[in-house]
C-alpha cells in the first residue's frame, strides 16, 4: 500500500481503538541508516516537536510554554507506526487513550483547572 | 417531508441566528448616515456569506472534517498557525462587541450601570456552553433569535419607497463624507462574512454527522437562511434610514441605536429593541466562543464537543472558557463597545483572506472533497468579494483612523 | 554507520544539493510503503519550494509559478532512497547528479 508522508501521516489526527481523539502526528521519525531503506518508526507528539518546526526565533516561546505546561516536562511523546489499524483521513491507532501517556495534558488540564470548578 | 421539515428548520435556525450586534450596529449606521445607499455592501457580503457557509456544510458532509481540522491536514503546521492565531485574537475581539450589545441591551431594560453587565452577561453565557449541548445551544439561541424579526415588522409598518430601496441595492458612490462611507461598507461586509460563523458551521456539521446525503439540503438551507438573514440587516438599515435620517440623528453612540423603533412601536418597541439586541448578542457569544474553541482543539487535535461534560474534553473547555474571559475583560476595562464593534467587523474584512483563501484551496482539492469540489461560479464570487473588502479594508482603515 | 533517528517534518524545506554541488531542490514528500507492521521509504520527491507546493491548489500553483519565474523547475524529481544521503539530516545530499533523476510531471 502506497503512503505519502507528508500528505497521508504528518499532522494528522490520531485517534484510538474507541475513536476518541489523541492528538495529532506532529511529527514523523524514521529510522535512518546508510545501507537500508529507511523505516518509518514513529509519530511523534507534543509541544516541544511543534516547537523545532518554526523558524528559529519563535521557537523559544512555545517550547518555554510547552515545557510550562505539559506534566512531563521535556520530551515528546512517541507513538509506533506497528499500531497503526487503519489509515485514512484519521489514522487509528491501537491503543487505549485512557490510560495513554498521550493524553497527558488534557488529564492535567481536567484534574487541575477544569476539574476544579463545579458541574464539569 | 423529513426533508422539508430538516431544510425549514434550518433556514429558521439561520435567520434567528443571523443578527448580532455587528450587523445590527453597522446597518443602522449605514442607514443613518447614508439613507439607502449602502444596501449593496449588505447584499454583497450575504451573497458571499451564502457560497461561505454552503461550503463549509459540503466540506464537513464530504470530509467529515470540520474546517480547522481540515486546514491544519493540508497546510500542516506551522502554516497552519497564522489563521489559528489571527482568527482567535479577531474572536476575542468580536466577541467583545457582542458583550458589551448585551451589557448595553440590559442596561437599557434596567437603567443600571455598564460595565456591571458584562462579567455577569459572559458568566451566563459560559454558564450555558459548560451545561449545555450542541443542540440546545443551537436551537435555542435561533430560535428565541427570531425576535429580531421586529425589524422587518417595523420596516414595513414605515411604508419605504422599496424602489429607492431597491436602488440602494446597486453599488454607488458616495455623494459626501466618503471616507466614512467606505468604512461603514468595509464593516458591513465584515459583519456579514464572519469567519467565526463557518468555524461553528462546520463543527456543528460534523458533530449532526452529515454525509453526502445531506449536500443538497444544505445548499437550500444556506441559500434561503442567509438570504432571509441578509434582509434582517437591510430591514434594520431602512428603518434606521426612516427614523433616524429625518430626525437628523447620526449615530456616534450605542445607546442612539436603541432609538431606532420608539417613534413606531412606542415604549414597547424600547424594550423590544433590548430584547432583539441582548438575545442576538448573546447567541453570538456563544457562537464566538464555541468557534475559538473548535479552531483550536481541532487544530492541536484535542478531544472537541459540546455535547460532552466539560472535564471530558477539559482543553477543549478551556479555550472557550479563556476566550469569554478575554473579551469580558476588554469591555470591563471600558473601551468604547460602538468602537470595537465597527473596528472588529473592518478588522474581520481586512483578515479575511487568511481565512478564506485556505478555505477556498480545500474546497478545490478532490483528496477532501471528491467529486464535490468548486465551481467555477463558487470560486470566483468568493475570491471577487472578498478581494473587494479586503481591499476596501485596507485602504479605508487608516483613513478612517487618522479621520477621528 | 549507525542508525538514527530523523524527524521527517525537519527535513521538508531542506536544501538538496546533488553529488556535483548543484542545487537539486527542496524535500517535500516522502514516499513509502507499507510492509506488514513497517512502513519503508521508497523515495524522496523534491520541488524547487515545497512550501509552495503545501500552499497553492495544482491549478493556482502552476500559474502563480509562472509568475514568480519558477516554472521552468515545475517538475517534480524523484529520488531513490539510496540516492540520498542524510548523513548531514541538516545538510542532504545526493549520491548522483540531478540529471541522472527521473523528472515526475506535476
Amino acid at each position: 500500500m502506497e503512503i505519502a508522508v507528508v500528505r497521508d501521516l504528518l499532522d494528522k489526527q490520531l485517534i484510538d481503538r474507541d475513536g476518541e481523539a489523541l492528538g495529532r502526528a506532529d511529527g514523523v521519525v524514521m529510522a535512518y541508516s546508510a545501507d537500508a531503506p529507511p523505516r518509518i518508526m514513529y509519530f511523534e507528539l507534543g509541544a516541544q516537536t511543534l516547537a523545532r518546526r518554526l523558524p528559529r526565533p519563535f521557537q523559544g516561546v512555545l517550547a518555554w510554554l510547552g515545557h510550562r505546561l505539559s506534566p512531563r516536562g521535556s520530551s515528546p511523546y512517541r507513538l509506533e507506526v506497528s499500531r497503526i489499524i487503519q489509515l485514512g483521513r484519521t489514522i487509528k491507532i491501537d491503543i487505549d487513550g485512557t490510560r495513554s501517556a498521550a493524553r497527558e495534558t488534557e488529564r492535567w488540564v481536567r484534574d487541575h483547572i477544569i476539574g476544579r470548578i463545579p458541574g464539569s | 417531508m423529513k426533508k422539508l421539515l430538516e431544510i425549514t428548520l434550518g433556514i429558521v435556525t439561520s435567520i434567528g441566528g443571523f443578527l448580532e450586534v455587528g450587523s445590527l450596529a453597522t446597518s443602522a449606521q449605514a442607514g443613518a448616515a447614508f439613507g439607502y445607499q449602502l444596501i449593496w455592501a449588505i447584499v454583497l457580503g450575504t451573497i458571499c456569506l451564502i457560497f461561505l457557509v454552503e461550503m463549509s456544510g459540503r466540506l464537513a458532509a464530504v470530509s467529515k472534517q470540520p474546517l480547522a481540522g481540515a486546514m491544519r491536514d493540508r497546510f500542516g503546521y506551522p502554516f497552519f498557525l497564522i489563521p489559528l492565531v489571527a482568527m482567535s485574537l479577531l474572536g476575542v475581539l468580536v466577541l467583545a462587541s457582542e458583550l458589551g450589545g448585551l451589557s448595553l441591551a440590559l442596561q437599557l431594560v434596567t437603567g443600571a450601570s455598564f460595565p456591571w453587565w458584562a462579567p455577569l452577561g459572559a458568566f451566563a453565557a459560559w454558564l450555558l456552553l459548560w451545561k449545555g449541548t450542541f443542540s440546545i445551544i443551537e436551537k435555542g439561541a435561533s430560535l428565541f433569535g427570531l425576535i429580531t424579526l421586529v425589524f422587518v415588522v417595523a420596516a414595513f409598518r414605515l411604508h419605504p419607497d422599496w424602489t429607492r430601496a431597491a436602488a440602494g441595492a446597486l453599488p454607488s458612490m458616495p455623494r459626501h463624507e466618503p471616507m466614512r462611507y467606505w468604512f461603514i461598507a468595509v464593516s458591513i461586509m465584515g459583519a456579514s462574512i464572519a469567519p467565526y460563523l463557518l468555524y461553528f458551521y462546520s463543527a456543528g456539521a460534523v458533530e449532526d454527522k452529515w454525509n453526502e446525503t445531506d449536500v443538497p439540503v444544505n445548499r437550500i438551507t444556506a441559500t434561503f437562511g442567509m438570504s432571509f438573514g441578509g434582509a434582517l440587516s437591510v430591514a434594520v438599515l431602512v428603518v434606521a434610514a426612516l427614523v433616524l435620517v429625518p430626525r437628523g440623528i447620526r449615530i456616534e453612540r450605542f445607546d442612539q441605536i436603541a432609538l431606532i423603533l420608539t417613534p413606531i412601536m412606542g415604549r414597547s418597541g424600547f424594550f423590544l429593541f433590548a430584547a432583539a439586541l441582548g438575545i442576538a448578542c448573546f447567541g453570538a457569544m456563544l457562537e464566538i466562543a464555541l468557534s475559538v474553541a473548535y479552531l483550536v482543539s481541532q487544530g492541536f487535535g484535542w478531544k472537541w464537543t459540546e455535547d460532552a461534560r466539560p472535564r471530558d474534553v477539559a482543553r477543549f473547555s478551556l479555550v472557550y472558557t479563556a476566550t469569554l474571559i478575554g473579551g469580558a475583560i476588554i469591555v470591563i476595562v471600558g473601551v468604547d463597545p460602538l468602537a470595537i464593534t465597527l473596528m472588529s467587523m473592518a478588522l474581520t474584512s481586512a483578515l479575511l483572506p487568511i481565512a478564506i483563501v485556505p478555505f477556498l484551496i480545500l474546497m478545490n482539492d478532490p483528496h477532501f472533497v471528491g467529486q464535490h469540489r468548486n465551481g467555477w461560479i463558487s470560486n470566483t464570487v468568493v475570491c471577487a468579494i472578498v478581494g473587494l473588502a479586503f481591499v476596501l479594508a485596507v485602504v479605508s482603515i487608516p483613513l478612517e483612523l487618522m479621520g477621528s | 554507520m549507525g542508525v538514527r533517528n530523523i524527524n521527517v517534518e525537519l527535513l521538508l524545506d531542506k536544501e538538496v544539493k546533488d553529488s556535483e554541488g548543484r542545487s537539486a531542490g527542496r524535500i517535500e514528500e516522502i514516499r513509502a510503503r507499507r510492509d506488514g507492521e513497517g512502513i519503508i521509504v521508497e523515495a524522496y520527491h523534491l520541488g524547487p519550494q515545497a512550501l509552495l507546493e503545501r500552499l497553492a491548489a495544482p491549478v493556482m500553483r502552476l500559474s502563480l509559478m509562472r509568475v514568480l519565474g519558477l516554472h521552468r523547475h515545475s517538475h517534480s524529481l524523484r529520488v531513490p532512497w539510496d540516492q540520498l544521503d542524510l548523513s548531514d539530516p541538516e545538510r542532504p545530499v545526493l549520491r548522483c547528479p540531478r540529471e541522472e533523476l527521473v523528472k515526475l510531471a506535476r
